[in-house]
């Protein structure tokens, strides 16, 4: 994410557009809290949307999804308390009136589409890099060339 | 030397030294064992956090104010009543003139000091009352929590009461307020190295280290 | 319970472990009760008492001082608490007056009861077996890695012909470590990652064997073994493959 940032940043990475769609950002307690990324996490989702929401709490003192400290890799075990806590957060997304949610950490993600279907959020939880990588300005070296493969072709 | 000569003069040094050397005994202890078991917190260590941390918590300035500012108010408000009036009560400073050192420095006005007084005994009570109906509280609080804070009200009790003279001036209790009073001081003095009271100096090295813990990740709380 | 879960060994566990902070922690907690209303347990569960972070670490206390009989009772109580009622997401420490920190005392709780009775959720359990077999999580062999990085770019070959996720390329920037759960159920996000990575023309690599799973999860129930063992295998791939830093997913 940290890598992302500078990326975009520093225009390594330049976008075709901005999500549309009001969007909002999770802070994964261990990428933020206690890994100290809070500002470029919040940076980062600012530059990819047009219509950015912080959350109440955004930054380090954000709350968990409740899929943190082994929550979701506990599986079905732990999912009605997990849900449960989670209520938290699904009102934190709800208030914010988000319909994307910037999610970078793999536990949050399952955690909070899991949320999504449970409080019915109507949202869509992604990670950055699928954003980016749907958003950004593809060089040209790397795309087919269309014209030599139909000529082959035909 | 009689019973109450006994209270005011030896037994009130064995207090305040008990006090001294105790709290800074107990910092002495503390670094030592954190060199040993915290190395990450000396490894990061930076006055910059530490500061930064004792400039919110120590002042009303922190997440936890803002959070429930009436709260915080009236317990901090307690603590610095607590902490002022011992060293500032212009009776306690005449005793420090009398005595061999001679020492003597700015009193707190009789009227301020009255009010913070009692204030340090309503609080008091408040918080007692508050631990037994609060349902978080009740279910946190052990018997000791409220012997303590029973005893941190006890020398600022008698303390008015010995020196308004509320309750008259015959009979036990009110003839003996001074014994009490010094009695329950240098008991609460001594206590304070020993019990959780010791946060009047673990306090400041609690926050510090939790300050440099995330503070290393760079941002100060 | 094990024969091993007596008192005791619990306690010499503990001592040990409790460091300056720890101690203090246990020692000065007022009980105030201001880190309530910080955790989403106590507000998503009508603030609930029993549901407030300082009450979760009682369990320190009570087998110190051997008041408490252990039995599977309590053992089973401990370890609803340390699992069901906390993810260790620390926010309550940045609320404490003290600066306590519970989440890392419930870590500690957890180690207890992993290392000394033997008790730990089933999910993490086979993860932790896995990353002993396997060095990830999800019981993925050599192949299946590699082999899933080559299918990858093949799905991809008609949109980029030219993208190319390097295997142990040495002298390389950045050494990029996924989860484990991206080649099992998301490999979307190894494509993705390969398409920003080719396009700004980042000089990376993905290791071939042990360390690319960058997760950890045998640091949630306290297994500090494990934990070591997993974090030296990335950066041993690192050093092995001249990075100059390491990047995990997401």
């Amino acid at each position: 994410m940290e890598l992302y940032h500078d990326y975009l940043a520093s225009s390594r990475i330049k976008l075709k557009e901005k999500v549309k769609v009001p969007t909002t950002l999770q802070d994964p307690c261990n990428v933020i809290r206690s890994g100290g990324l809070a500002e470029k996490n919040q940076k980062l989702a600012e530059m990819l949307s047009e219509d950015f929401r912080p959350m109440e709490y955004q930054g380090n003192y954000n709350y968990c999804c409740g899929g943190g400290g082994g929550a979701i890799p506990m599986g079905p075990e732990m999912r009605p308390y997990r849900v449960k806590c989670g209520k938290v957060k699904a009102d934190q997304i709800r208030a914010t009136g988000a319909k994307l949610v910037f999610v970078p950490c793999h536990n949050c993600i399952d955690a909070i589409r899991d949320l999504n279907k449970v409080y019915d959020l109507g949202i869509k939880a992604v990670h950055f890099k699928e954003v980016i990588a749907h958003n950004m300005i593809i060089p040209d070296h790397m795309l087919p060339k269309n014209d030599q493969d139909q000529d082959k072709e035909g | 030397m009689d019973f109450y000569a006994f209270v005011e003069g030896p037994l009130t040094w064995v207090a305040i030294l008990t006090f001294l050397i105790g709290i800074v005994v107990r910092g002495i202890l503390y670094y030592n064992a954190s060199k040993k078991t915290d190395k990450m917190i000396h490894k990061y260590f930076s006055w910059k956090w530490v500061f930064s941390t004792y400039a919110k918590w120590l002042l009303p300035n922190n997440v936890t104010f803002k959070k429930q500012p009436l709260y915080y108010l009236t317990v901090y408000l307690f603590h610095i009543c607590i902490v002022m009036l011992p060293v500032f009560a212009y009776q306690h400073i005449v005793m420090w003139e009398m005595s061999r050192f001679g020492w003597s420095w700015i009193s707190l006005p009789a009227g301020l000091a009255k009010w913070m007084t009692l204030a340090v005994v309503f609080i008091g009570l408040f918080l007692i009352g508050r631990r037994a109906i609060h349902p978080d509280l009740k279910l946190l609080t052990k018997s000791s929590d409220y012997l303590l804070l029973a005893l941190t009200i006890l020398p600022f009790l008698t303390g008015y009461l010995a020196a308004h003279a509320t309750l008259g001036t015959t009979g036990f209790l009110a003839e003996n307020m001074q014994l009490f009073h010094m009695l329950s001081g240098q008991l609460m003095l001594i206590l304070i190295p020993f019990t959780k009271l010791s946060h009047a100096v673990l306090f400041f090295f609690s926050r510090g280290a939790t300050a440099v813990e995330f503070g290393r990740r760079g941002y100060s709380m | 319970m094990s024969d091993k879960a007596d008192p005791q060994t619990m306690a010499d566990f503990f001592k040990p472990r409790l460091n300056a902070r720890f101690k203090t922690w246990l020692k000065i907690c007022a009980n105030c009760a201001l880190c309530a209303d910080t955790c989403h347990f106590y507000l998503a569960n009508d603030r609930k008492p029993e549901m407030i972070p300082a009450y979760k670490v009682r369990f320190i206390n009570e087998i110190l001082k051997g008041k408490v009989t252990i039995d599977d009772d309590y053992l089973k109580k401990m370890y609803e608490t340390v699992y069901y009622e906390c993810n260790m997401c620390r926010r309550c420490a940045l609320y404490c007056p003290f600066g306590i920190d519970i989440g890392l005392m419930v870590g500690l709780q957890r180690a207890m009861l992993h290392n000394v009775a033997d008790i730990q959720p089933a999910g993490l359990k086979s993860a932790i077996e896995s990353y002993k077999q396997f060095g990830n999580q999800m019981s993925l062999t050599q192949e299946d890695w590699v082999d899933t990085i080559e299918w990858t770019l093949e799905e991809m070959e008609d949109y980029y012909p030219t993208l190319d996720i390097p295997i142990d390329k040495e002298n390389v920037d950045l050494l990029y470590t996924v989860n484990a759960r991206e080649p099992k159920f998301y490999p979307q996000d190894i494509q993705e990652a390969a398409i920003i990575f080719n396009a700004v023309g980042e000089s990376w690599t993905v290791p071939s064997v042990d360390g690319w799973d960058d997760t950890n999860l045998a640091m949630f129930c306290g297994d500090l073994g494990t934990s070591k063992m997993l974090v030296e295998k990335t950066f041993k791939q690192a050093e092995k493959l001249k990075a100059k830093r390491v990047a995990i997913t997401e």
